[in-house]
Order: C-alpha cells, then structure tokens, then sequence
C-alpha cells in the first residue's frame, strides 16, 4: 500500500487474526499452566527419583521406536524414489495407510497381534509346538515401541523418499563413471545430502513417539510416559509442573523441527526437475522390491486384523471364522457409557467434528488471508502454526481444562472444551494446506485486484476463495478426519455422557470387548479414509502437511 | 491526463533500486521505459500504479500530487508482465473486474465490456476462460482489462516478453491502435529496442535505476545523448575524433586525417580536443579507398539473406557495415582483405 506513515496500523490488523488466534488457543492456556505452577514443587520434581525415572523411560521409548523406523525405512524410501513399477503408486498409498489410519487402530491392531492369543502367537504355538504362549509382550514398553515402529514407519519412508529424490542421479552417474564402486558413490553422494532428511524423520519420529498418548494407555501396562501422567494427574497441582517439563522439552523439539524444515523445502523444490526413475530390473532392485512388499505387508497386518475381526466373532491363522456385520449390529445395542447408546455417540462425535472442521477452516482462512498481503506477516504466521505441531497435546489439553473449562469459561462438561482442544490442534493442518494453494494465486493477480479498484474483500470472494475453493474442500474434510479420530482432547474432556468414537473404543477394548472395539475402529477408519482420500484428490498439500 | 515523475527514488535494503527519476508524459502520448533487466524499469511502473511506495519524489497526474493515493483510486489500468488474468473467470468476467469493484451498475458494465472486447478485437470468445485461450488472445484479454474501466493512464509491464516473434507485431498493432483511439496516456515498460521504438511516441532509456536519456522516440534513436544508450538501442560504431571548430549548426572534426562536417547534436555541449563520434552500421557503407571517410581492412563479410554485414579494421578500431542486398555481396566478396574506405553519412553522426 501507498500510503506513508499510517502503514502500520494497517499491518497490526494484518496481525491480529494469529495474535488472536496463538492467544486463544495456545497463549491463554499455556500461562494458566505456568500461572498454577508451584516452583517449590517444581524444583522438588527435577530432583525427584520417579519424575527422573518417567522422563528418562519416555525418552528411551521414543529413541528405540525412532531407530528402527527410519533404518527400516530407508531401503523402502531408496527404491520408491529412484524406481517405478506398474504398481509402485499403489505399493505407496498400501505403505503409508497405517500412518493416515487413526493411532488407535494400529494399537487394537497390536493388541490383536501380539496378545496372548493372538495372531502372532498363534502362529508360533504352531510351529514351535508350544502349548503357551510364545510371545508376551503386550502391555508392556516393548509392545508401546513395536507399535510406534509400525505407526512411524511409514512418516520416515515418506520424508527420506523426498530425501533420496532430492539427490542429483548426475551427481551419481558422475561418481561411478569416475571409477567409484556402487557403495563408495552412494556414502559421497546420498549420505552427505539426506543428512538433513534423516535428521528430519528421525526428530519427528521421536518427537511424535515422546507425545504418543494413547498407545501407551492402551498396551503400556504399568509402563507410563509423562504425557499419560499429566493426563492421570489433571486433578492434582502436580500435573502443571509435569506439563511444564512435557512443554518445554516437545517445544525444544518442534523448533529443531521448524529449523530443518527450511532447510528441506528449499532442497525440495530443487528436486523436483531433475527426479529421474529407473524400471525394476537386475537383482539389487528385485531384492529393494521384495524388501519392501514384505514390510508394507507387515505394515498391513494389525489394520487388516482390526478390520477381520470387525467382520467376524473370531479369527484363527489369520483368517476369520466366518464373515458377519453382526459386530456392527451389536454396536447399536451396546452401552457406550452410563445410559450412552451407539447412536449418541455417532451423533455426537458426527457432530463435533462438523464443527471442528468448519471453524478451523473458517479460522484458516481468514489467518491466511489476513497474512497473504504481507510476506513478514506469511513466514511469521507459517511459524508459529509450525510450532504447535509436536507440542504436547496432553499439557495444552491441561491449559484449556484449567483455563476454559474451570477458570475463564467454566465449559467443563461441554462439547465445547473437546471443540476448542481440536481447533487449536487441527488450524496448523487446514492453515498449511490452505495457504500453499494461496501462495500460487501470485502477487501479481493481487496486486492486479487492487489496481483495479477492488477491495480486499471483493477480491477474497471473486478471485481468492474461487481459486482455493478445492484446498478449502480437501482442508475441511482433512480436519474432518483428524477430528473424528483425534483421542486426546476427546478424553480429556469427555465425561459419562459426553463420548467420542475414539474414547469408546478405549472403553470398549478396557472391557475386553474387542470385537466391538473393531467394528468401531472399522467404522473410523472408513470415515477418515473416505475423507482423507477425497481430500488428496482435491489437494497435493493434504498428503504433505506433515 | 499528463504524467509527471519528479526525483523518484526506492531501494531495497540499502541497494537504490531507482534513483532520482524524473520524465513526464503529455496527455495522449505513449512513452517507452526501454532498459536491460533488474533496471528498475518495473519499479518505476510500480511507483506509479501506488504498489509501491517510493522513498523520496512524487507522482503527479495533471499536476496534482497523488504519491500517497492508494492503487485503487488513481484510476490506472495495468498489463503485467505475466498478464495476472484471473484464472477462474471468463474473458468478459476479467474485463467486466474494474467495473464491479468500482461498483458500476450492470447494464453500463455490459455495454462496456462489448465495447472493450470489440475493440481488442475478442469477439466470440468472451465466455472462455483464460487458460482456454492463446497467448496473443490473453494478452488481449489483457488490455481490455486494462482499460474497461476508462483508465487515465495505462501501464503496460513487457507485454510482449512472453511471445513467439510471430505474434508480438499483431498484439503490437493492438495496442497502437487501442492507443491511438483511445488517446490515453501509456507507459509502455520493455527490455527490447525495436519494440519501444516501433510502438511508441516517446523513449526514455534506464540503466541501473537511473534515466540515461529521455526524448521524442526517433531523436533518441538517431541522436542518442549518451554511448550507453546509442549501444542499448542497436548495433552501432563509436570512434575517435579531434573537433576542429564550431557552428551554430555544424560541427568539423577530424577522423584518421579526413574532415568530415557533422550536423552538431542537440544535446553536444560545445568543446575541443577528443570526442567520441558515433554512427549505426545501417547508415555506412563501403566504397573505394579513396572515397571513405576512413580506411582499413576488409575482415569479415557476412551473407544475411536481405542484408549484408561487413567489418573492417581500422586504426580507429572495427567498424561494422550493413548493406541491403546481395548484390553488394557479390560485389565486395573479392574485396575480402583488401582496403576499403568507410563512407558515413554526416547527418546521421552523433558526437559524444
């Protein structure tokens, strides 16, 4: 704008929207957690032998489960980067399913797999010749790391497969034709550039594994990580100084995150031109191939017991005894809480997660438009809808229990607490997924709008939302779909009559009743597949907001 | 509408992205910005549309001072460089924009967009949507846009940049003739010397964010004020000279021992000793030894179908000749490396 002098009051209206906005959501809680903290306390809990002991064993989980995942994932990420085959986009959707399916289904699947009865036991009495259970680690740490493994291995395939596409195959050619061995070129070559690529799905494994929630209340058993204590403790003061350990280490993360990712994007598009994919032959690509249809079958395993189980009273060498829908019948006759139906649920969480999404699309856009004009107020914005990505859900749910539903607002026992804690975990998402479409409408097409004598609004309804419209749609059914699986705020806030899909399923697998359990998870995953399926058609940036 | 610029200056991070420009444009006319790239040719249009703000100087539109008015209500229409059409409506859609943002009422913004869409000559095609179109179409669409809502000033950022050699002369013709019938003041930004100079009325020449020269379009072209902007705008030969004296209208100076009588340049401030003497390959030729103005060694000669090119060295240093037939080839081909004489015609030479 032309104007000199009065320029800034127009650029603090510009960034009101997100003050609002980080304020609301995060600010606000946040200082009621600080506000509630007791530093005597505090000081007593750094020193304190179960805390040392609590943080220390969350850490070790999230490192055993980051290890495996990106080593596993690596050859996988290799070979869909630099081959193709007639079936290698569908080898790619099949891989990354356990990651876009909700958490909670990998952990049924879990418990489905490694129980004392399950599938993987039931294999193994039958070739060891064993009348006992062979395996028995479920409800355990080690059973929480197998399931992080197989939930993240699909998050490290798909940000070291960017990795090794970023990689100039010149640069190969040029190594190997200098007279380097196939090994010597790819330690000068590959290692040197996917650093920051490892560096990444390596940080955010852990830092996804450290947050993890409901894995470990569901198959931890006795073994507990800090964000499951702050959720055991919110009655009790303790909890704040617990929240404020569990922010200050996942905020720690999310900015080691937000730094490398910079660095990322720019390699990224330096990619994309010179990508070059080879067909599958000779035996180092067959043995990549096999390596991976095996592991993506492995990966398919607890999602496909979940799903038999869901269709069938019981399953027997991986196959179920007889296909019925009679689990999804019994559902509606099932108490899903203290006089809580099927239908109530369903209603209610259908419900919640219609508004969820269409505020944090509304909030979405109207934060990216506000930001569009301005670039310092963009990257700003994109920042700080950055940081909340691997924030501890568990302390802002505690910021908003202690804020809006007791405090500020007095909203505990309202949908309107579950409705809050999933806007502000869900904007990030729709507001990046929003904004890259944003980003190609081009200065120049804004610029033109306002040469013409339009009004920022007349543009955002004639050019702008037009334009976005299909990001808009795939957003809404995004948040949709996060919403309707999303777990932690769901239980935080959910009381005898307020209850989620997700917290029934945890009801439900508590009371053993598995097969219910399956076909409420069958039913999720439907909804947030169909969701999230239509929503990659409308937009390339849905499958990438991670 | 008259367009005046006085002492505009902008820079970014400390680098003067243009400094201290001033031009005027009278009313009706169509002035050329001609200048490499990163000149700050676009700045300036920038500065003058208000999408950017200059750090000192002002805009005047028929004398009043409008540096502080927002884009909007200048009233300025815009061609950018990438056309900036709005991908998700129709060809009478994007003309018919200025029109609904002011406000206009639908029946006057109808007869308009007819009226435009005629005279770019798009009829038939207004409900396609730009990505349907070619690129002398949405160039087109371009225009119209740009004067639908009856702009005092019209901008026009490399409008032609973006297409095949084919087409440039007939979206050219468009805006001339556009121009002339609307008689609206232009500014027409590019990096290419023929077409500033085939389209416009008025030429100023930028270099590194300053203005180098500023005049009537064929003044600069065959008196260019400076040697960076006599280069810029084509092929031409720069030699020493000695002046010898001084007219009112003439000037002598000596080249390689010969005198040679010049038509002194406007803009030439009277002096003695060295100058620098220009003149374009199109306005020498080759003769006998005994006739040229200077002589040398006939170095290179160069068949281009319609015309010749010739180079001869001399003491002075190469100068270059173009011929206009090939029966001039057949002639001077046996020439090659024998002396010549250089002939120039002294009307066309420019002193420095």
């Amino acid at each position: 704008m032309a104007q000199r002098g009065q320029g800034w009051i127009a650029v603090a209206l510009d960034y009101l929207p997100l003050v609002l906005f980080f304020g609301f959501f995060y600010a606000v809680p946040v200082l009621y957690v600080l506000a509630s903290l007791n530093l005597a306390e505090l000081v007593g809990l750094l020193g304190d032998p179960y805390i040392l002991r609590l943080t220390g064993a969350t850490a070790l989980q999230a490192l055993l489960s980051t290890i495996p995942s990106v080593v596993l994932a690596m050859p996988i990420a290799y070979f869909l980067s630099r081959y193709s085959f007639k079936w290698s986009k569908m080898l790619r959707n099949l891989l990354l399913t356990p990651f876009f399916v909700p958490a909670l289904t990998v952990t049924e699947g879990m418990i489905l797999m490694l129980g004392e009865k399950g599938a993987v036991n039931q294999i193994l009495e039958v070739l060891l010749h064993s009348a006992t259970p062979v395996i028995n680690i479920l409800y355990s740490m080690d059973a929480v790391v197998v399931a992080h493994v197989f939930y993240y291995l699909p998050l490290a395939v798909m940000i070291l497969e960017q990795g090794f596409s970023s990689v100039d195959q010149n640069l190969i050619d040029a190594a190997q034709m200098s007279g380097a061995g196939w090994l010597q070129s790819f330690r000068a070559v590959y290692l040197s550039q996917l650093v920051p690529f490892l560096s990444a799905s390596a940080l955010l494994v852990f830092a996804f594994s450290f947050i993890s929630y409901s894995t470990p209340i569901l198959i931890g058993g006795r073994f507990s990580t800090l964000e499951v204590e702050i959720y055991s403790t919110r009655t009790r003061p303790v909890s704040s100084s617990l929240a404020f350990i569990q922010l200050a280490v996942t905020l720690l993360l999310s900015l080691s995150i937000l730094t490398l990712r910079e660095r990322l994007y720019v390699r990224e598009e330096a990619a994309e031109e010179r990508r070059t994919v080879l067909p599958v032959s000779g035996w180092q690509s067959k043995a990549l191939l096999s390596y991976s249809l095996i592991v993506t079958a492995i990966e398919l395993f607890p999602v496909y017991l979940v799903l038999a189980q869901s269709l069938s009273p019981s399953t027997m060498f991986l196959l179920p005894s007889s296909l019925s829908l009679d689990n999804f019948a019994s559902l509606f006759s099932a108490e899903l809480g203290f006089g809580v139906r099927f239908s109530d649920v369903l209603l209610q969480s259908l419900a919640i997660s219609v508004i969820v999404a269409f505020s944090s699309v509304a909030v979405s856009v109207f934060l990216v438009w506000r930001s569009s004009k301005n670039e310092g107020i963009r990257k700003i914005t994109g920042a700080v809808l950055s940081l909340p990505l691997s924030i501890s859900r568990s302390s802002l749910a505690l910021g908003i229990m202690l804020c809006y539903g007791f405090g500020l607002l007095a909203l505990y026992g309202s949908w309107t607490l579950i409705v809050i804690g999933q806007i502000a975990i869900v904007v990030p998402l729709t507001a990046r997924i929003i904004e890259a479409s944003w980003t190609r409408i081009g200065t120049d097409v804004r610029q033109a709008a306002e040469l013409f004598g339009a009004s920022r609004v007349f543009t955002l309804l004639k050019v702008e939302l037009p334009l976005v419209a299909p990001a808009v749609l795939a957003s809404f059914l995004l948040a949709f779909s996060s919403s309707i699986s999303e777990f932690t705020m769901a239980n935080f806030f959910s009381t005898f009559n307020l209850v989620t899909l997700p917290v029934s399923v945890v009801s439900l697998i508590d009371l053993r009743r598995l097969d219910l359990a399956a076909a409420l998870n069958g039913l999720i995953i439907i909804i947030v597949m169909a969701a999230e399926v239509a929503s990659s058609f409308l937009s390339d940036e849905a499958l990438r907001v991670i | 509408m008259e367009l005046e610029l006085r002492g505009v200056s902008k820079a970014y991070d400390g680098t003067a992205a243009i400094a201290d420009v001033s031009f005027e444009i009278p009313s009706g006319k169509i002035m050329a910005l001609l200048g490499p790239s990163g000149c700050g040719k676009t700045t300036t249009l920038k500065v003058i549309a208000g999408l950017i703000s200059p750090d000192s100087g002002s805009v005047l539109f028929d004398g009043r001072d409008i540096t502080d008015v927002p884009p909007a209500s200048r009233n300025i229409g815009m061609v950018f460089q990438n056309l900036a059409l709005f991908p998700n409506l129709t060809v009478e859609e994007n003309v018919a924009f200025p029109l609904e943002a002011r406000g206009r009422d639908r029946s006057s913004i109808d007869a308009r967009v007819a009226e435009v869409v005629r005279l770019v000559q798009l009829r038939g095609l207004e409900k396609r949507y730009p990505y349907q179109l070619s690129g002398g179409q949405q160039q087109r669409v371009a225009i119209a846009r740009a004067i639908s809502a009856d702009a005092r000033l019209v901008l026009l950022d490399e409008p032609l940049a973006s297409l095949d050699p084919a087409l440039r002369s007939e979206v050219s013709d468009v805006i001339r003739s556009v121009q002339r019938e609307l008689n609206v003041t232009t500014l027409y930004v590019t990096h290419d010397q023929t077409e500033a100079v085939l389209v416009s009325d008025l030429l100023a020449v930028m270099f590194a964010g300053k203005l180098d020269a500023v005049g009537g379009t064929r003044e600069i072209y065959e008196s260019p004020p400076t040697e960076a902007s006599a280069r810029f705008l084509g092929a031409t030969n720069v030699i020493q000279c000695q002046i010898e004296s001084v007219t009112e209208h003439d000037v002598s100076v000596s080249v390689g021992g010969e005198t040679l009588k010049v038509t002194r340049p406007r803009w030439w401030s009277p002096r003695r000793g060295t100058a620098k003497l220009q003149f374009r390959p199109d306005d020498s030729d080759m003769t006998e030894p005994i006739k040229g103005m200077v002589r040398g060694r006939l170095t290179k000669l160069m068949y281009g179908g319609n015309r010749l090119v010739a180079e001869v060295s001399t003491d002075l240093g190469k100068i270059e000749c173009r011929g206009n037939s090939s029966m001039q080839y057949d002639l001077f081909s046996g020439m090659l490396g024998k002396e010549v004489g250089v002939g120039v015609d002294p009307r066309k030479v420019v002193l420095f």
